[in-house]
């Protein structure tokens, strides 16, 4: 696989389940901070790319599986042993990898949040990327239809790939700060923890 | 106690950082081939920090993953608006719905009787009781638990036979709310607390408010103690009495059971299988008595005897293997 090939096949495969696997990480390893599921999100991604991606089945369940031993390996050199990981990566044997009606809503689900975060970018920014995106334009021939330097539609694109990265990142954690409000179990009572 | 460090107040702003750089470095690889000096430059970035790689690698990756979006709506709009949420709604009700279900069913296990010292509440092995008492105090009893409520005009009695109970205590200053055990008289007026009767002695944990703690075999003559909010007592026969303060995150963890969740961090092993197995029938037994020593992380649901075996089992690389009554941990058999 070339390196497009590959970093399609990683945008095809990986990307829409990586906010799934952030919050797998933060539901299930109560120990890990922000920073450390990003460091173990960035070390998956090199994993990765080191891998013979073709020969890989289940890319979903090969994900988790990298993910997993990363944060085994942060855990022995803590000398912790995050069992509560261990417990649920025992029932991803149980998960499909099968496109079925739920997948594809998921698949269709992920580029529809990508496109309300590109529909958020500053005008100008989204404007380059649009040409780019969905024009197919070379950035060269971008800065020319705008009027612009290379290097502006160079740094309009790059603000809008940022954004796109710091959202899919960012968005787990505000999901789960929602979903981590405790909840009401009586009156005067205490959330559990 | 956490299991590594947590990020420092700017590491937001360091991950932050690196998306932008990663970010840039994708856009200008998309532009077109590198000159010889920003060659190196990118692979004096990526070396600098292990985790520049792979943030690179992630951006060129959402940046080739966008191109698929112009498939979904050349016009730029975002499509479909609108119709998500309401599957998301009912998706959440049924699994409320679930849970209701779930938890009525538990309070259908334990019993009540009225005797002549006062109501006899109990709960069987895995289950938890709420009971809510007369004067609006709730009662909530753990596993295998057994208390007698007796109220009269001047007091409100409870009499923890055995198990373990959080109290969580309605006001009321002319009656005073008491919990006793065989070793101890716990008194509050408003507030909330735990009682447990272990095989040795009894713990007593208080999240709100104060307790008064008198012990009643008193060889040592201690004289009653105030116990404030997230402080635990540990009362055992001829020693004198424990007191530890607890972070209110740890005096909330020890009542995760309240969820029907047992949470661990920092415990040993053969701590986290003894409280596991205070909820099973199935007990779990680890062969290798040298691993009980080691520290574990977790949050189980008290009744997952066999995702908890699976976990420490791996944890351990052993393997598990059941019995009748009994999950077994050991050590995995050598491969040819």
């Amino acid at each position: 696989m070339d390196e497009n090939a590959k970093h399609r096949w990683i945008a095809q495969n990986i990307l829409p389940i990586e906010r799934e696997v952030r919050s797998w990480l933060r539901l299930r390893m109560r120990s890990l901070g922000a920073a450390d599921i990003d460091d173990v999100i960035q070390e998956a991604y090199a994993r990765l790319w080191s891998a013979e991606l073709a020969a890989i089945t289940n890319p979903r369940a090969y994900f988790y599986q990298v993910t997993r031993n990363l944060v085994l390996q942060r855990a022995r050199h803590a000398r912790v042993v995050p069992m509560e990981l261990m417990g649920e990566i025992g029932d991803l044997g149980v998960i499909s990898d099968e496109p079925g009606p739920e997948r594809d809503l998921s698949a269709r689900q992920e580029l529809e949040r990508l496109m309300s975060i590109v529909s958020r970018l500053p005008p100008q920014c989204r404007k380059a990327f649009e040409l780019r995106k969905f024009e197919g334009l070379s950035q060269r021939e971008v800065a020319q239809r705008m009027g612009v330097s290379e290097s502006t539609v160079e740094k309009h694109l790059a603000k809008a790939l940022t954004f796109v990265l710091t959202e899919t990142a960012r968005a787990d954690e505000r999901a789960h700060d929602r979903l981590a409000k405790p909840q009401p179990k009586r009156e005067g009572g205490h959330g559990g923890d | 106690m956490t299991a590594w460090p947590n990020l420092n107040r700017n590491a937001k702003a360091v991950m932050a950082a690196i998306d932008e750089q990663a970010a840039a470095w994708a856009v200008r690889l998309d532009r077109g081939p590198l000159s010889p000096a920003e060659q190196r430059e990118l692979d004096a970035w990526t070396a600098a920090d292990p985790r520049h790689q792979g943030a690179l690698i992630r951006a060129r990756a959402q940046w080739a993953g966008l191109d698929r979006i112009a498939a979904l709506s050349p016009s730029g709009m975002p499509a479909f608006e609108g119709t998500k949420p309401e599957a998301n709604r009912t998706a959440t009700r049924r699994a409320f719905a679930a849970s209701i279900v779930f938890l009525a069913a538990l309070g259908a296990a334990g019993f009540w009787f009225t005797s002549e010292r006062g109501d006899v509440y109990a709960s069987e092995l895995g289950e938890v009781r709420r009971v809510t008492l007369d004067d609006g105090s709730q009662m909530l009893l753990n596993t295998q638990s057994k208390a007698i409520v007796e109220f009269t005009d001047g007091m409100r009695r409870v009499r923890l036979e055995y198990g373990e109970a959080v109290f969580d205590v309605a006001h009321d200053k002319a009656r005073p709310f008491v919990v006793t055990t065989d070793d101890v008289t716990v008194t509050a007026v408003g507030t909330e607390f735990a009682v447990r009767v272990k095989n040795a002695g009894v713990a007593v944990t208080v999240t709100e408010g104060v307790v008064e703690v008198k012990r009643e075999h008193n060889a040592l003559r201690e004289p009653a103690q105030r116990l404030e909010a997230n402080r635990r007592a540990d009362i055992v026969a001829a020693e004198p009495t424990m007191i530890a303060a607890l972070d209110p995150a740890t005096a909330k963890r020890g009542l995760a059971w309240r969820d029907g969740m047992v949470s661990f961090d920092g415990d040993t092993a053969a701590a986290a299988i003894a409280e596991i197995n205070r909820y099973n029938r199935r007990k779990v037994v680890l062969d290798d008595a040298a691993l009980g020593s080691k520290p574990i992380v977790g949050y189980f649901r008290t009744s997952d005897v066999d995702g908890f075996a699976r976990a420490l089992a791996a944890a351990f690389d052993g393997q598990v293997r059941k019995d009748d009554d009994v999950v077994r941990i050991m050590a995995k058999a050598p491969k040819n």
